[in-house]
């Protein structure tokens, strides 16, 4: 099942859930324009878990606000759930790669934040803070300051943040980025079993390709100077896969292709 | 006035706590052998060379009262002192109150609305470096010595302060907490009211305890343009009468009175923002 696929391999029922189609994005920087995307289009499935993987400055972050709607493209449309992007809504949650847990609110008060907004009723926000509290383990931590809370504890209570929301789609800009190898890995397998459990669609951005590869049905390789697609590859590998799945012969071999291709990029 | 040894002890950087319980005696602990004990050292030094100065013949006892001319001179004035204590009291509290409000509530609006920034921005700007005592005399000829010249010389000393520190702090908040309200659901109202707003608390603490020092040298200055009451009053008729004891009194209780309203409102703040990284 490994190789670019150009075409939306066509499975079960599930329908188009996010839809980018040739957008492009230009900046003036000090130095002149900047071509941060260039005619990028990409269909998302309903639940799919979708890696945006390229080096520093390929746009992948940009294309990822564009969706959340924290900016707006140059030309081209994005489209969620059938309706056009034109801000920040409520249905794409956004995990960033800074600690944004808010410091002044203890972490249920966090995770219950979009339920609150939302003018929920007190009972369902109760609810909603059990459950998501319950599913990142951190129920004994409800009442805790986040400053009391490690890195990596912050970045769950970050991740139930953003399932809690409605959000059928999940935004995440390399959202383990500043975390030691032990703790990230240990979340790219909480994220990869919360997400199981609670199926969303999901854009992970990173400039990590074992992460984009452990974790994304598809890995999109970007490349910069314009940003655009190099090529898009299916990962989609066992869904039981932990950590030991790292250096399975598939999961090499795929990484092998894509290193050498994005080397191939380098050069050209 | 009174130095807060405590607290420079606590900025200095003592390991990060684990244990609340346990640290807090270490810390004690760790504190006085660090020389808080320096701290009564340079009292007893202090007042020990108040006494033998003013025993000693070297200065006249109306220039320098001495110690006990001052404790005596309380005494003597308890029921006047207590009434003029509260007068002054009352001043600073109200007008360090509607001024922070004043102040904090307009830094909101200029922060919330860019309309409201630029229709206000230079109307505050004009006003900013102007020395409010300036003032005073425009204030005896509206409003005579009642009470409202002297609230008001408060309330805009504070007013400046809180106002300009307010759009600042605003200014200071990551954005990246904002940007996370929003794509989280919440409006831009939502957003200021529970990101924003307590967001800025932290900053606004200095700030807020310059203000409160500076109101009292407010009050001090609207007692002296007229006042039939308060401490600063009370020193005026002294220098009138003659009593340097009871202008020594009248020091000593703004040094005490402004001791406690800062305590107050850095406990308070601190139980505030118990939440940040600054109470450990």
């Amino acid at each position: 099942m490994t190789g670019i696929s150009e075409a939306q391999p066509g499975t079960s029922s599930t329908g188009t859930q996010v839809s980018i189609s040739s957008v492009s994005m230009r900046f003036t920087a000090e130095h002149g324009e900047v071509q941060a995307l260039e005619d990028v289009s990409l269909t998302v499935r309903e639940n799919e878990f979708v890696c945006l993987m390229g080096p520093s400055g390929c746009g992948k972050t940009t294309l990822m606000n564009a969706v959340a709607g924290l900016v707006q493209p140059t030309s081209g449309r994005i489209e969620v759930g059938g309706a056009v992007v034109s801000g920040t809504g409520a249905d794409r949650a956004v995990v960033f790669q800074d600690d944004a847990v808010f410091p002044w609110m203890t972490v249920e008060a966090n995770v219950g934040f979009s339920a609150t907004v939302r003018g929920k009723p007190k009972a369902e926000i109760e609810r909603i803070v059990n459950h998501y509290l319950g599913l990142v383990g951190l129920e004994q931590f409800r009442r805790a300051w986040p400053r009391q809370l490690s890195g990596g504890m912050r970045k769950r209570v970050d991740l139930a943040r953003g399932f809690a929301t409605d959000s059928s789609v999940l935004l995440l800009d390399e959202p383990f980025g500043a975390l030691d190898i032990m703790t990230k890995e240990y979340l790219q397998e909480e994220l990869l079993r919360l997400w199981r459990k609670e199926p969303r669609t999901i854009l992970f951005v990173t400039h990590d390709l074992e992460e984009a590869l452990f974790l994304g049905d598809r890995v999109v390789l970007m490349t910069p100077r314009p940003g655009r697609i190099e090529a898009i590859y299916e990962a989609g590998f066992p869904e039981d896969r932990d950590m030991s799945f790292k250096v399975d012969d598939r999961f090499v071999e795929l990484r092998r292709e894509i290193r050498e291709r994005m080397t191939e990029g380098g050069k050209s | 006035m009174t130095p807060q040894p405590s607290e420079m002890v606590e900025k200095t950087g003592l390991p990060a706590p684990t244990d609340d319980i346990v640290i807090a005696s270490a810390g004690e602990k760790s504190e006085w052998r660090q020389g808080r004990y320096l701290s009564i050292v340079s009292l007893v030094l202090y007042f020990g060379a108040w006494f033998g100065l003013t025993h000693s013949g070297l200065v006249a006892d109306f220039k320098l009262p001495s110690p006990e001319a001052v404790v005596e001179a309380a005494i003597t004035l308890r029921s006047v002192i207590v009434g003029d204590i509260l007068a002054t009291v009352a001043r600073v509290v109200a007008g360090l109150t509607l001024g922070v409000l004043f102040g904090v509530g307009l830094g909101l609006l200029m922060s919330y609305s860019k309309r409201a920034f630029y229709f206000f921005d230079p109307i505050v700007e004009m006003m900013r470096p102007v020395p409010v005592i300036a003032m005073i005399p425009f204030f005896l000829l509206w409003f005579g010595i009642n009470e409202q010249g002297k609230l008001l010389l408060v309330l805009m000393g504070v007013f400046t302060i809180m106002v300009v520190s307010t759009v600042e702090a605003v200014r200071n908040v990551p954005r990246i907490y904002t940007r996370a309200a929003s794509t989280l659901g919440a409006s831009r109202n939502q957003t200021f009211r529970r990101v924003v707003l307590p967001a800025i608390v932290p900053s606004l603490i200095g700030p807020l305890r310059v203000a409160a020092a500076l109101s009292f040298t407010l009050v001090v200055a609207a007692e002296f343009m007229g006042a039939q009451s308060g401490v600063g009053y009370r020193i005026m008729e002294a220098r009138r009468l003659f009593n340097p004891d009871v202008i020594m009194l009248g020091i000593a209780i703004f040094g005490f009175l402004s001791f406690v309203l800062d305590t107050v409102v850095r406990k308070t703040t601190t139980y505030i923002t118990r939440w940040s990284e600054r109470t450990l």
